[in-house]
Formats: C-alpha cells, structure tokens, sequence
C-alpha cells in the first residue's frame, strides 16, 4: 500500500489519519457542551476523572476507576476463560461428530440470538449474589481483596455472551478440516488419539482464533449491561449505572472511555495473536 | 493454541495477585452469629451509615456500636466490648431488589421500600418488618423555567394548559405516583397513561428507573416529575428542576402526612435465631435515628459519606426526610392507607389479599424489638 | 520362505458405494508383487485405481477383499512400515519445513532434539537445509516436495509410496526431482512404489512399470534400459514408444471395461 514511503513517514501518516475522527469529536463534544442548560459534562470534568483513576470518586458510590477497570476485567476473564474451556471443546465434538451436531445444532441455533442480558434474572435467582471469593472463602470472602466482587451471575452472563462465537467457529473450523491433512497424518505415523491434537486443532486454530476475538469483544459489550447487578461495588458498567442514577454523568463517560481503551487494547493484542496462529492461512490456496 | 494460553493464564495470574491484597486481617471468633444485612444505598436508610459512621456517639447513646472491619462493608456489633454479632453489609439496589434477595435467603435483614417489602410479603416470602426508619420525602418536581412555585399554582397551570402536562414516575408501583394521581383526582384533574389517546389534564409517562428523571426533564420530554429523595435533590443539584412541593402536604387535606417509606425487615428464620441481634440493631438504628434528629446538618455530612452523592445533594435532601422508628398511630394508618390502595389496584394475590387491615397490619410486623428498647 | 517381497499384494478388490446408491469396483482382482530395493512405477491414466491402491497399503482405506502385505505386515493407519509422498499441497501449512520432517518422528516418541537432528540431515539430503524454518506456503512447489520427501524418510523405513509426487511440477524441477529421489534410492537402497500418470517419468524412474486398468494389472513391463538414463538416447526413444502402444492400449481397454464394472 505506501510502498516507497520512509516507514517513520509511513506510520506518522497512519496515525495522523486516525487521530482525525478523535479531534473532530473532541471539538463536536467541547462545543455541545458549552451549550447553556445541557447536562453534558465538559471534556475537562471528564479528563479530572480519567486523570485520578486511583482515588476513590468523591461523589459516586464505588471503587475507584482503575480497580473499577481491574474488577470488569476479572469478570470478563473469569466469563470469557469459562467460555472458552466449555465452547472449544464442545465445538471440536460437534466439529467432528455428525451425530453431536445433530444433537446439539437445534439448542444452539435457539439459544445463539437470545440476548445474555435476558438472563440476568434468572441468574440471580440460580447463583443470587455468590462469588468466586464466596465460593472459595465462605463468608471471609471480604478479606480476600476483589474476588468477592467477581459475582457468578456475572460471570454466567459473561459466558453466555462469548459462548457462541467461540463454539460455533470452532465447530465450522473443525469440520472444515481438510481430509487431506488428516490423511496426511495418518500416512506419517499419527493414531487417531494424536490427530486432535496434532492435526484439528492446529487447522482449525485460525478459525478458533476468530471465535475467541469475536468472543472477547461480545464480552466487553455486554460486560456494562451485567454489571447492573445488585449487591455490585465496582466494575466500569456499574461505574456507569450508578453515575447515571446519581445524574453525575462525568463518571458515566469517564468510564466509557475507559471501556474503549481497554477494548482498543485487547483487540490489537488478540490480532497480534490471531496473525501468528493465522498466518498460514492467508497465503495458503 | 499455546501461546494464547499461556497469554490468558498470565494475564489472569496477574489480574489474581492483584484482586487478591491483604487477607491477613484478624478473624472473628467464630461463635458470633453472623448476619447479612441489605440496603439500597440512598439516604433514606442513612441511619445505618450514621450507626457505622460515629461509633463512639452510638456507644454513648445506646452502648452499642459498630466496629469497622472493612469501610460500608464488614462491620463487628458491639455491645459495650463484647461482640454481638458481625455484619455484612450488601448495597442490593433499590425496588424490589432487596426483598427478592431476602426471598432467596441470600440477606437475613433488609433495609429498603415498604412498598415492595408487602409486595413479597403477600407472595409468600418469610419476613417481617420491625420497624419504620423514615416518613415522606416524596415530592413534586418541574423544568425550572415552569410557571408554578405551589401546588395550587400547579393544579392552576395544569387546568389552562392546552395540552396536557406530562409528569414522569420512576416505576409503577411508586409511592410518590400513588399519592400524586389521588391528589389530582382530589383536585378534578384527570391522569391519563401516556399513549391512551384520552381526554385529561396529566399525562403520566413511565421514566424506567430514577436514572431517567434528570435527563427526560433536562430533554424537555416531561413538563415534571414525582420522586422521592434524593432524586428530587439530585435534579435540582443538576439544575434539571425545582421543587414545587412535598408529595406529603397534598390533599385530601392530611391524607399523606407521614406516610410511611422505608423500614428493616428480617427473615423469620432470623427472628427466630437472633432475637438478641435484632433487639441490638433495633435499638442501634434508633440511636441513630435520634443523631440524625439532633443535627440534620452533621447528618447530610454522614449521608455524603455514606451514600457518596454530593454533599450539596443530601444538604437538600436530609431535610426533606422525616426520619423516625415510631410505629405509633400515625404510622398505623399509614399503613393501612397503603393496604387499602395495593387491595385496590389488585397488588395484593397471596397472604394479604383477603385480611383486614388491622390483620394485614399485624401479619407484616413484628414489632417485639422495637417495644423492647422503647 | 526366502525373502519376503516389500510389498505383496494379492486379488485385491475394493468396491465404492456411489451416492445413487450404485457400487462401483476401483479395483478388482488385483495381483502385485514388488521386491525388495525394487524401483517400481505404477502407470495408468486418472481414474484407473491408482490413488486407491496407494491408499489401502498405506491403511487409509480397507480392501473390499483379497490380502495386502507391506513389509510382510497387513497395513493398518498410523503405523504402516512405509514413508508416503503425496500430491503437492500435503505439507502441514501450520508447521515450518523443519517441523513437518519432525512429525513422524515425533508420532514415533522420538525425543525431540534427536528428531531435530535428523530431520535436519533429511533435509541436507533432499538439498532444502537452509528453509528448514520457512513455512510451507514461503516454498515453490519444488521445494515442499523435496520436504515432503525427506518427511517420507523421516520414517525410517525402506519402502517409499509415491503418489504422482512431481506431477504439479514444472519440467525443469520434475527432472531435477526425479535425480534427487534416484540417488536416495540408491544411497539408501529403498525399495519405491511410484505411481504416475506420465509415461516418461514412468520410464525415466522405474525398472518395472506395471500398467494399471479396470482395477488390474494389465502389463507388467520390465525395462531393459541401463541406469543413468538418457532421455534423448535413442534406446529411450524406442521403449517410450513402445511403452506408449501398450499404455494406449490398456486405456482403451479400461474405457470400454468401466462400463461394465459398474453394476446394481
């Protein structure tokens, strides 16, 4: 694309390019909220939160940004890590297994459009207000620092959200697996027990590769609507429902921008990953 | 494979090491009873943050006192230097989230909405109220530039406006839209529900929550709005609205004075088991309610503390609440004034539906405690 | 018995079930024999039964009857006594050249530092050390068959199966190839199946070539040419053509036999 270029040139030109959206809805922002009467926080109030995310917000009910941020992830790792060790496995099954896809393609293609956010009550009412501390440490969960505040019922949401990218592309990945290599395998001295891992998995790696990003993306989404969770004290989503309960909406955008680094983080991280697992697949015909 | 997870484990590792800090606190002994107390975390149930705030003022006043072992979290009951109890303290949110977390047996007392609190009651769930903490703060609120500084002035703008005035609730079955649509029908305003199409001077439109009120009055999407504290304060601290009048002064004349708010509630297994426990928290929520009376000003400054909304907020909002454990007559008939309205709208399907008042009113409480320390 | 032939094959039959619901016989009463530290091509045009023969002595399919024999042992997948290259594309894309010389030796237990040395003499002998850490898809065509040939050796057997190895390739690498793989045969004293569609290759490779139709042998043609062979010599010219009559004739045959070989 920028052959020729001085690559310093090349990547000052990249960023100088994307920097434009960010500076056109600065000023868009910066201008609305000089607005008289409007309840649009100015830039700068924002800035004042995101510039102590370790101090306790004086006038909103909850931990402080960072560990705020800390606490959405550990949920998200806990959901999503649950998701992953569940979906891959049982993917691969139905992946390799004519009779499993059967078995288990109609609950899933039911099950895949309802809204992880549809389950909240339920699972309050299924795993109330336990956590990874109350399961671990009783009713000592408060001296064991945040786990008391990674709530399963979250943690369920959380799974629920990236369940079905990572199943359902593991499950096309797998099945996709030419027979070619399994022959190939076999030919060189692999038993069928080795072929999983020898074979399936590592074909079927850069379409797990895109279950596992689209996964993680879903979970943070979701991870705000979850976070509305009685008996929570942190989390960027509760950062951001109880901001808005209290009116103190600076917090609210604090925290979505926070979510949208953390997001910009995350994804580039995972492409980084899913480039050295991908690679292969790209070039080959 | 590998190098994905070996990624997730140490980046979970790490999030590990981190959430868990600290676990070398001293335990209790493990014969103190140990009691899981809900509350929705707004001003009205301030007596229990005052009651964990100044211990040294409740071990004057009552000679029993909290001790913190984790701030708004952990705390130890102390009667003089003994250890009565431990509790943990949950911010459950507010409606019905309390009383279904009781129902799930997750909380063994609650502080919270009476409202919902009968609701559960009457679907069967096993709790009791043992007494009031607070009476009124339910109040009207309009757009600030509205033409109406009283409710008469209100009812006056309301009969002359060529379409009708839309004021939001923030949930059906809200205390405040309850005694707002009677004191309209007092006064020959019709309410209608938003979208009905019929013929009236108020729209009621459903904001979906608190959260929505500052908004939807800043947008312009209702002329008003009935709330409670400290959202009425909240709005005004936003600039969003002014107060027209507490909800409590509305006719018919006296009807809504001192109705009755929030209250603690336990679980009946909790009544059965920690007579002495709850006797102390009663007493306890009482010397703090007197604290709160004595200085309304020291008061907003805990509430501040407490509930961490501005300190401008709860110096408007404190005021506004008449904080009490009193279960006397007037809290009576407060109490039946909210039996006969739920039997009306059919809120009531289980216990409740066919008791009388007095009936109803004995089945719902068990005011043991509160005698005892009175 | 004396020594036991490489690979013995006796009235091998395997019948397909098509998806009308017809059977079809991709084989049918097959007899082969090829001797140990033998040269053998197996010739015969798309579709004769070819690929299927390769893949029941390598395990991957099981005969409808008759009895197979690879290094005196019936074969059965995942641990067939012989090395196997295939069409091009059957390198592991996922793994680098090195590692893909490595995976029967790792199916084997080898420990893996030994398995690394060896993999990498494999690939100074098919001449590639230097792209032992290139991916599959940085190679030409050449260059993965040359792995997948020293993959093929990588199991340490004597019989090589070859299925139409060079066939994608250019004429320059085909020659090159086919030296390359002559000298291993010699050097390692192996005993090679090769099949090909191409009669030249056919001639240029083997010291037998059997002609393959209606799922039989149907010439079994010993080649009286002496080794190194010349392409442009005019002893080679007059076996191709030669060998070109027999060749058209059994395809011929083969036309009119697949007709008959399909029944209800």
């Amino acid at each position: 694309m920028d052959t020729g270029r001085h690559p310093a040139a090349t990547l000052l030109r990249r960023v100088g390019l994307g920097a434009i959206p960010f500076v056109l809805l600065l000023a868009v922002w910066h201008l609305a909220s000089r607005s008289a009467g409007t309840l649009l926080p100015a830039i700068g109030e924002v800035g004042e939160v995101l510039a102590h995310p370790f101090r306790e917000p004086p006038n909103l009910d909850s931990l402080p940004l960072a560990t705020s941020a800390l606490v959405s992830l550990l949920r998200v790792a806990f959901g999503f890590g649950a998701a992953l060790v569940t979906a891959v496995p049982l993917g691969i099954l139905v992946g390799c297994r004519h009779t499993a896809r059967e078995l288990f393609l109609p609950i899933v293609e039911m099950s895949r459009s309802i809204s992880p956010v549809a389950w909240m009550p339920l699972t309050i009412i299924l795993l109330g207000f336990s956590s990874l501390g109350s399961v671990l440490y009783g009713t000592r969960a408060w001296e064991y620092g945040l786990l008391d505040q990674v709530q399963l019922a979250i943690v369920a949401v959380i799974w629920w959200a990236s369940f079905f990218p990572v199943f359902l592309n593991t499950m096309h990945g797998v099945a996709g697996v030419r027979r070619l290599f399994i022959e190939v395998a076999l030919a060189n001295g692999a038993r069928r027990a080795a072929l999983l891992r020898h074979v399936i998995v590592p074909a079927a790696l850069p379409a797990i590769m895109v279950g596992i990003r689209l996964g993680v993306g879903r979970a943070l989404m979701v991870i705000v609507a979850a976070e509305f969770f009685p008996g929570t004290r942190a989390g960027l989503g509760y950062f951001i429902t109880t901001s808005h309960q209290v009116a103190q909406y600076e917090y609210a955008l604090a925290s979505v921008v926070v979510i949208g680094l953390v997001g910009l983080v995350v994804n580039l991280g995972l492409y980084a990953v899913e480039s050295r697992v991908s690679h292969w697949q790209a070039k080959e015909r | 494979m590998p190098i994905l997870v070996r990624c997730w484990i140490i980046v979970l590792a790490a999030m590990l090491v981190t959430a868990c800090g600290g676990a070398d606190q001293e335990s209790v002994p493990a014969a103190v009873p140990l009691l899981t107390l809900g509350h929705v975390g707004h001003d009205h149930q301030i007596a229990l943050g005052v009651a964990a705030l100044e211990p040294e003022k409740m071990r004057q006043q009552c000679g029993i006192h909290l001790q913190e072992l984790k701030p708004r979290e952990v705390y130890r009951m102390m009667e003089g230097e003994r250890p009565i109890a431990e509790l943990h303290v949950k911010k459950v949110g507010g409606g019905s989230k309390m009383p279904e977390a009781m129902s799930r047996g997750e909380l063994d007392v609650g502080l919270g909405g009476i409202a919902a609190i009968l609701f559960f009651i009457d679907k069967g769930t096993d709790m009791k109220l043992l007494c009031p903490l607070n009476v009124d703060g339910d109040m009207l609120l309009v757009q600030p530039e509205f033409p109406a500084a009283t409710w008469e002035e209100f009812v006056a703008a309301a009969k002359v406006s060529p379409k009708p005035l839309r004021i939001g609730y923030k949930e059906p079955v809200a205390v405040a839209k309850l005694i707002f649509e009677r004191a309209c029908a007092a006064e020959g305003l019709r309410c209608v529900a938003a979208g009905q199409g019929k013929a009236g001077e108020v729209e009621l439109v459903n904001l979906q929550g608190e959260a929505n009120v500052v908004p939807s009055l800043a947008s312009g999407a209702v002329e008003g709005a009935v709330v409670n504290e400290p959202g009425g304060s909240i709005a005004v601290y936003k600039k969003a609205a002014r107060i027209v009048c507490q909800l409590s002064e509305l006719p018919p004349e006296g009807m809504w004075k001192s109705h009755p708010c929030c209250g603690i509630c336990a679980t009946g297994t909790a009544i059965a088991n920690h007579r002495a426990v709850l006797q102390r928290l009663v007493k306890l929520i009482r010397a703090a309610t007197e604290v709160i009376n004595a200085d309304k000003e020291r008061a907003a400054e805990l509430a501040h503390q407490w509930t961490k909304q501005p300190l401008e907020v709860e110096r408007s909002s404190v005021p506004n609440i008449v904080y009490t454990v009193d279960a006397g007559d007037a809290y009576r008939l407060g109490m039946e004034r909210w039996f006969e309205m739920m039997r009306e709208r059919d809120t009531f399907q289980g216990v409740l539906k066919e008791l009388s008042n007095a009936d109803a009113f004995a089945r719902v409480h068990d005011l043991s405690f509160l005698r005892s320390v009175e | 018995m004396a020594q036991p032939a490489a690979i013995a094959v006796q009235g091998l039959g395997k019948v397909f079930r098509r998806g009308d619901g017809l059977s079809v016989a991709a084989l049918a009463g097959l007899d082969l024999v090829v001797e140990e530290r033998a040269f053998v091509t197996l010739l015969g045009p798309t579709g004769c039964g070819k690929t299927t023969l390769l893949r029941i002595l390598l395990g991957l399919e099981a005969p409808s009857g008759g009895s197979v024999r690879v290094a005196g042992r019936v074969p059965v997948e995942g641990q067939v006594p012989a090395g196997a290259v295939f069409q091009q594309h059957s390198l592991l894309p996922w793994r680098r050249a090195l590692a893909n010389v490595m995976f029967p030796l790792e199916m084997r237990g080898v420990r893996r530092r030994a398995a690394r040395r060896q993999a990498l003499d494999l690939l100074r002998l098919v001449g590639l050390e230097e792209a032992a850490g290139a991916f599959p898809h940085e190679l030409s065509g050449g260059m993965q068959q040359r792995v997948a040939i020293a993959r093929a050796l990588a199991h340490n057997a004597s019989i090589l199966l070859l299925d139409e190895p060079f066939g994608a390739l250019d004429d320059r690498t085909r020659r090159l190839l086919q030296a390359v793989l002559l000298d291993i045969w010699e050097s390692r004293q192996l005993t090679v199946l090769f099949v090909t569609h191409n009669i030249e290759e056919a001639l240029t490779l083997g010291d037998r070539i059997l002609v393959l139709g209606q799922g039989r042998i149907l010439e079994d043609h010993a080649v009286p040419l002496a080794r190194p062979r010349d392409p442009l010599s005019d002893a080679f010219a007059a076996e191709l053509l030669a060998l070109r009559r027999v060749f058209a004739a059994a395809a011929e045959g083969a036309a009119r036999g697949r007709d008959r070989s399909i029944e209800a």
